[in-house]
């Protein structure tokens, strides 16, 4: 079940940590996966990686605010493998990142979460969604944060925002073209194991708030990701789901 | 990582209320066909058998069960933890089939009958089952469109409203049990429908954003998902199998 033989996938963010392992999810389950970082080394580890346990993957490093650079990458993953069928937008954590209270961001300091988390969602989802309605076949999971519907008090406000904004986007395309064959999903994680980096003990008390007793893995990520990308699921568009061991249900 | 196996749920064993028909039905035979046993409870023998048959030798097991009664569900759960040697799985779909209705019609036999088969049957099931799903457990409940748009359904409505809140109660009291739960809200026309099927639902599937009904094969595997090996980070969700047509708030 949940095959994706046959299927190209791309996957922003891919060099490191959940988009990581959604590529390889999605590539054991059969795709074709365009490995996306805006980290070019990054890129090609984790492709030649796949490629050195007998899948197909190949990197297609680019910046996904840079609607130039994301057409040829684009371009470059349909001469390699084909147009895109599944596009994950799991980038989202700019390099800027810092934790800082609202009060204290100048708004230059706002940009990045808005440039990366929508304009660079936008971006990429653009250039793959008209082949994809044209196929009548496609699938786009957004990958979100429950920062996007809780408040916290630990400075990534604008992150936040930028994640609600996207998931409202997700809400409306979704409808826009079901019935083109084409799915529209967020993923929303929760604490996850990268997200901290931090002391053992800090892990182990962190995850004691997490109901199932433990913070998220890449490999969480990529089994639901290769669900929504899958023919089964085609009857699930619009949707945010929570993944996040249910410290947080909305 | 590995490919996800043929059998996600290979070696597992479920009990499916509801599943002589429609999503029920549907769910049983998609744990099936992913390596589970299926404990088929429902009223109408011939029902579970015809479900049974299907399923392969050794696989689907028929348990006549009014989960109304107390009683019948404990005796339910004990055939199909005597037959299956424990629970990992276990699926509540059944629900009163009455769901009509506005406020000041619906009959009082029909709430109480809405209460009992829904919430309550849910919980005394979920109760009943968690000794053996504690380890590593999946429940899966059901919730219905009426949640969202209750207008003429809201006596059902509401016992799928108590439902959803029990099943997040249980995510998060039962999470270190290693127990996860969810509710799956479906939108499903089963083949017996579409069998009788004469336009009745032109105007509903106007309303339905991808463009065409759901079916059982839909329902099934969103809960392979939920109960396969690659969820278990995810509980207490409620999932829209509808075509897009309401989204979780």
């Amino acid at each position: 079940m949940f095959e994706a033989a046959g299927r190209v996938a791309l996957v922003t963010g891919a060099g490191q940590n959940m988009g990581a392992g959604i590529a390889e999810a999605l590539a054991a389950q059969g795709a074709a996966v365009g490995v996306n970082d805006i980290v070019a080394s990054r890129a090609e580890a984790v492709a030649a990686a796949l490629d050195a346990k007998g899948f197909r993957a190949v990197p297609v490093p680019f910046d996904v605010t840079d609607e130039l650079a994301v057409r040829a990458g684009v371009a470059a993953l349909a001469g390699r493998f084909g147009p895109v069928d599944i596009l994950v937008n799991n980038a989202g954590v700019p390099a800027e990142m810092a934790m800082i209270p609202f009060r204290q961001l100048e708004p230059s300091q706002w940009r990045p979460y808005v440039d990366l988390n929508i304009y660079g969602s936008l971006t990429c989802i653009r250039a793959v969604i008209d082949g994809m309605c044209e196929r009548r076949w496609g699938r786009v999971v957004q990958i979100s944060s429950d920062a996007g519907r809780a408040g916290v008090a630990f400075g990534i406000s604008m992150y936040g925002a930028s994640k609600s904004g996207i998931e409202g986007f997700v809400r409306h395309l979704s409808q826009e073209i079901a019935k083109d064959g084409v799915t529209v999903n967020a993923l929303s994680l929760g604490v996850m194991e990268n997200a901290v980096q931090s002391e053992e003990e800090v892990l182990r008390r962190l995850a004691r708030t997490v109901p199932v007793g433990r913070l998220g893995t890449p490999a969480d990520v990529g089994a639901a990701v290769a669900y929504l990308a899958s023919d089964e699921a085609s009857f699930l568009t619009g949707q945010t789901i929570h993944l996040n061991g249910g410290k947080a249900q909305y | 990582m590995t490919k996800l196996p043929a059998g996600p749920l290979a070696g597992k064993a479920a009990i499916v209320t509801g599943a002589g028909q429609g999503a029920g039905r549907g769910i049983a035979e998609a744990f099936a066909a992913a390596g589970a046993r299926v404990a088929l409870v429902g009223r109408t023998r011939a029902k579970l058998d015809d479900v049974a048959a299907g399923l392969g030798s050794g696989v689907g097991l028929p348990i006549v069960c009014d989960i109304a009664e107390p009683d019948q569900i404990e005796a339910a759960v004990g055939a199909a933890v005597a037959a299956f040697g424990g629970i990992q799985i276990l699926v509540n779909a059944a629900h009163h089939t009455i769901r009509d209705g506005t406020l000041l019609e619906v009959a009082d036999d029909d709430l109480d009958a809405l209460w009992r088969t829904g919430p309550l049957a849910t919980l005394r099931l979920m109760r009943a089952c968690h000794p053996y799903l504690a380890g590593d457990g999946v429940i899966i409940n059901f919730g219905s469109g009426a949640q969202f748009r209750p207008q003429g359904y809201g006596a059902y409505a509401a016992a799928k409203d108590g439902i959803q809140a029990l099943t997040r109660a249980a995510a998060v009291e039962w999470g270190k049990d290693g127990i996860r739960a969810h509710v799956i809200v479906p939108h499903v026309v089963s083949p017996s429908m579409m069998a009788t099927y004469n336009g009745q639902y032109d105007e509903l599937l106007t309303r339905i954003p991808v463009g065409r009904l759901g079916a059982p094969e839909d329902i099934g595997a969103a809960a392979v998902f939920l109960a396969g090996p690659g969820a278990t980070f995810l509980t207490g969700q409620v999932l829209m199998v509808d075509g897009g047509m309401q989204y979780h708030r």
